[in-house]
């Protein structure tokens, strides 16, 4: 502590060079917090389980709207909502003053959620089920974000950037579903949408999912000759299937497909017994498996 | 302090301008810089109060036990209330800051009377077009105005306007001082408080500069004459010129702190280059640190948003803290000088009735609220949490009026009675005052802090959102309404005290009975 002097007089002469221990004491302390704090930002950022996304695509109001257009038609339901497959990234663009389209995502499952706004600002905020997630969208940046849905439920997102006269009427519900409603609904919905042609390598074996619906293959034994071994599954059922190798070591998958779609799964195989199978959740358990014997 | 004759060929160039020399302070006080003093101090006042008013009338419409305002009123008020107490009512009080710091204190003419009345009277036609166009419900873009978001051409033509008078006074107040001290009627160090002011005026330089970046082309877009305005863009410039004003703010606070403890308990700064230095780091850090506006926008990289809105926002609290310990560490200095002893004797010796002491102590309480509010949301990662949401309010209002109005309605408590030589009104009422307002500004943000880590938003002008609001969010809005309530109360009373005083105050000469001291006898 030092002597008094007048804020509203010159100070005596000197005064720069006075500059006790209580000063530099307490700078020192201040400097100790402020590395405390940075590290533990910096720490949170490298192994902390929620961050700012920093995944960014320039696209124009126009261009964004295309992309959202295109999404809503594949995935729409006859509820009007958008049932999102897991492993589909999701589109969302704000306006005034409306989030559209209105998403459906299967619980418990991560997700890349697309974000833009196609007029003025607008703000994404997530604030349903204990969520507080706020982001700001602007025309011409689409923002990439990932977020891990939680369980089944219906969750609030409000804009919270001023907008307009009706800016306290933009709302929106995230629609969180059980696996078993999603599958029915990306059916319902995208039936036939992804139609891939039915190219079979020359060797593969041919299978096919039950066309019914039921949870099965069209075999459940199949054989092969040690070396490169490839399936091909057609999927003529209502629902999302694939075709995936496990056993030994290996554990392969096939893209999963709609309805009228095709998946394919390749490995290199020694001899021995593997299974085959559906890797979309609850499939496997419910039968839609067989094995593989290799000699 | 004494007044030192300048050389005579100054002088007889000196003498042409009316003036007088105070009875208390012995400084010579030139006619239109008290003028000009006087001129925008009033027009800061009625801003305040336009601000206030505005205040109140938003705040009741969040309540959902009140829901005063439709929403078209709603956004106009809360563009108003923007525009008026967080732009209008600080730069009109840092142009009467400067007027006094630079002419008054240096016992120095003006650099041009002309200039400076130019100044006021752009600042006023700029005023008045802004809440004019604000009223008429055509310019309810909140007082942000983001592109492409447009408001009337007379609203950004209003700010130009008055960026450009505010300029003005910033290269008067500059010019100022070189004339003073070229002149030969100052020497030596510049006051604590004339350092301060100039530390204000450089911010206040930077942000209307960055202003006139953002409003342009916004004005442009607005007439049609440009197609369109990258909004990112023009939300790093609109905050250059939004939150280094907010740092003006801080900065006169600092001084008005330093004032009260000055004229209520005899002290000074602890330490004169420790202050200075403080100052310097908010000329330094103020400006980036706008980079804590974009932490959660598209296109901007983490590393961008680390270095300057995170690490920045958490510099920015140094110099704070330096000036916080430096007024309280000058009282304790003085008081134990005095003979106080032990850890805290020096507090008992504090008379905490007295009503700069009430306002001073308040006013650090809630700053320093205010700067933890802020430094958790300049945090990376703690942002995404209470962007636009109630957390920002509760900040701002924590530092901006908690902080820095309650600290200026103290140090008015004790310079009006000294300027107009009448007795404050009632000093104890003005010390319940004070204190009224500190509850009321900490029970309106607190509760909006809690509504804020709920995700209520924030500029919206109904919380309920047609029912389907979270069932959590009235309790807190509803708290914040009461001392919203509580506020303007205090508010008001303010103005009363003021008016009597300046009314029916009791004239005296006596110092003890003007400038009553917060010491206990």
């Amino acid at each position: 502590m030092a002597v008094n002097e007048s804020p509203v007089a010159s100070p005596a002469p000197g005064w720069g060079r006075r500059f006790p221990r209580d000063e530099r004491v307490f700078l020192w302390l201040v400097a100790a917090s402020l590395v405390g704090m940075t590290a533990v930002v910096f720490g949170w950022l490298a192994w902390g389980n929620q961050n700012v996304p920093d995944t960014y695509r320039y696209q124009t109001p126009a261009q964004y709207s295309e992309t959202v257009a295109k999404f809503t038609d594949r995935y729409q339901a006859e509820d009007g909502l958008v049932y999102v497959p897991p492993g589909e990234d999701a589109y969302l663009a704000a306006s005034r003053y409306t989030f559209y389209p209105g998403l459906a995502l299967q619980a418990n499952t991560q997700y890349r959620i697309w974000l833009s706004a196609t007029d003025v600002l607008h703000g994404f905020s997530l604030v349903g089920g204990g969520q507080n997630i706020n982001l700001e969208l602007a025309p011409n940046h689409v923002t990439g974000m990932n977020l891990t849905v939680g369980d089944p439920g219906r969750y609030l997102i409000v804009c919270n950037e001023y907008c307009g006269l009706d800016h306290h009427t933009m709302k929106a519900y995230l629609t969180v579903v059980p696996a078993a409603v999603m599958e029915q609904n990306v059916v319902a919905a995208g039936a036939g949408e992804e139609v891939t042609p039915g190219v079979v390598p020359a060797g593969a074996i041919e299978i096919s999912a039950d066309p019914t619906g039921a949870l099965k293959f069209d075999t459940s034994s199949l054989r092969a000759e040690a070396g490169p071994v490839t399936i091909v599954m057609e999927n003529p059922s209502p629902l999302p299937h694939n075709v995936a190798i496990k056993g030994n070591g290996v554990d392969v998958k096939g893209k999963v497909v709609l309805k009228g779609g095709t998946s394919t799964v390749s490995a290199d195989l020694d001899p021995g017994t593997y299974t085959f199978y559906c890797s979309v959740p609850g499939h496997e358990a419910a039968g839609m498996k067989g094995t593989l014997t290799v000699t | 302090m004494a007044y030192v004759e300048p050389a005579p060929h100054i002088l007889a160039g000196v003498r042409e301008e009316r003036s007088r020399i105070c009875g208390v302070t012995g400084l010579r006080i030139f006619a239109t810089p008290q003028a000009l003093t006087v001129a925008n101090a009033v027009a800061a006042v009625l801003a305040l109060a336009a601000g206030g008013l505005f205040g109140l009338l938003i705040g009741l419409t969040r309540a959902p036990g009140v829901e005063l305002l439709g929403s078209d009123w709603f956004y106009a008020a809360l563009t108003g209330h923007g525009v008026a107490a967080l732009i209008l009512w600080p730069i009109f009080f840092e142009v009467a800051a400067m007027v006094f710091a630079s002419s008054i204190l240096l016992n120095a003419r003006l650099f041009s009377n002309a200039l400076g009345w130019a100044s006021f009277a752009l600042m006023v036609v700029g005023a008045v077009m802004l809440l004019g166009i604000i009223l008429s419900g055509e310019a309810s873009v909140a007082f942000t105005a983001y592109p492409p978001l447009v408001a009337n051409q007379v609203f950004y033509l209003g700010y130009l306007i008055f960026a450009v008078g505010a300029l003005l006074a910033v290269v008067n107040f500059a010019l100022t001082i070189v004339k003073a001290r070229t002149d030969g009627v100052h020497e030596g160090s510049l006051p604590l408080i004339t350092y301060g002011v100039g530390a204000a005026a450089i911010l206040a330089l930077l942000s209307i500069a960055s202003g006139l970046v953002a409003l342009i082309p916004a004005w442009l877009y607005s007439a049609g004459w440009i197609g369109s305005v990258e909004p990112i863009v023009y939300r790093g410039w609109f905050w250059g010129l939004g939150h280094t004003l907010q740092y003006v703010n801080v900065v006169a606070m600092v001084v008005a702190w330093y004032g009260i403890a000055a004229l209520a308990v005899g002290a000074g700064p602890v330490n004169q280059k420790f202050t200075r230095i403080a100052f310097v780091l908010y000329i330094l850090i103020s400006f980036p640190v706008l980079g804590h506006h974009f932490l959660v926008d598209p296109s901007i990289g983490n590393d961008v948003k680390l270095v300057g809105g995170t690490l920045m926002g958490f510099g920015l609290g140094v110099p704070s803290l330096m000036h916080g310990i430096a007024v309280m560490g000058g009282i304790e200095a003085k008081l134990r000088r005095e003979g106080a002893t032990g850890l805290f004797g020096w507090l008992k010796r504090i008379r905490w009735g007295h009503a700069g002491i009430a306002a001073l102590a308040g006013s650090l309480l809630i700053f320093a609220v205010g700067g933890w509010s802020g430094t958790a949301e300049t945090t990376l990662q703690l942002n995404m949490v209470t962007h636009n949401t109630m957390w920002v309010p509760a900040h701002l209002h924590q530092t901006v009026v908690g902080g820095m109005t309650l600290a200026f309605m103290g140090f008015a408590y004790l310079l009006v009675p000294l300027l107009v030589r009448r007795e404050l009104w009632s000093h104890r009422l003005a010390a319940w005052q004070a204190w009224l307002y500190c509850a009321g500004m900490l029970i309106m943000t607190t509760a909006q802090s809690w509504a804020g880590a709920l995700g209520v938003p924030r500029r919206t002008a109904d919380t309920s959102y047609g029912g389907d609001g979270l069932s959590g969010w009235d309790t807190p809005m509803n708290i914040a309404g009461i001392g919203v309530g509580l506020a303007a109360l205090s508010g008001a009373l303010f103005v009363v005290i003021m008016v009597l005083t300046l009314l029916v105050g009791k004239r005296t000469e006596d110092p003890v009975r003007l400038s009553p001291s917060a010491v206990k006898a």
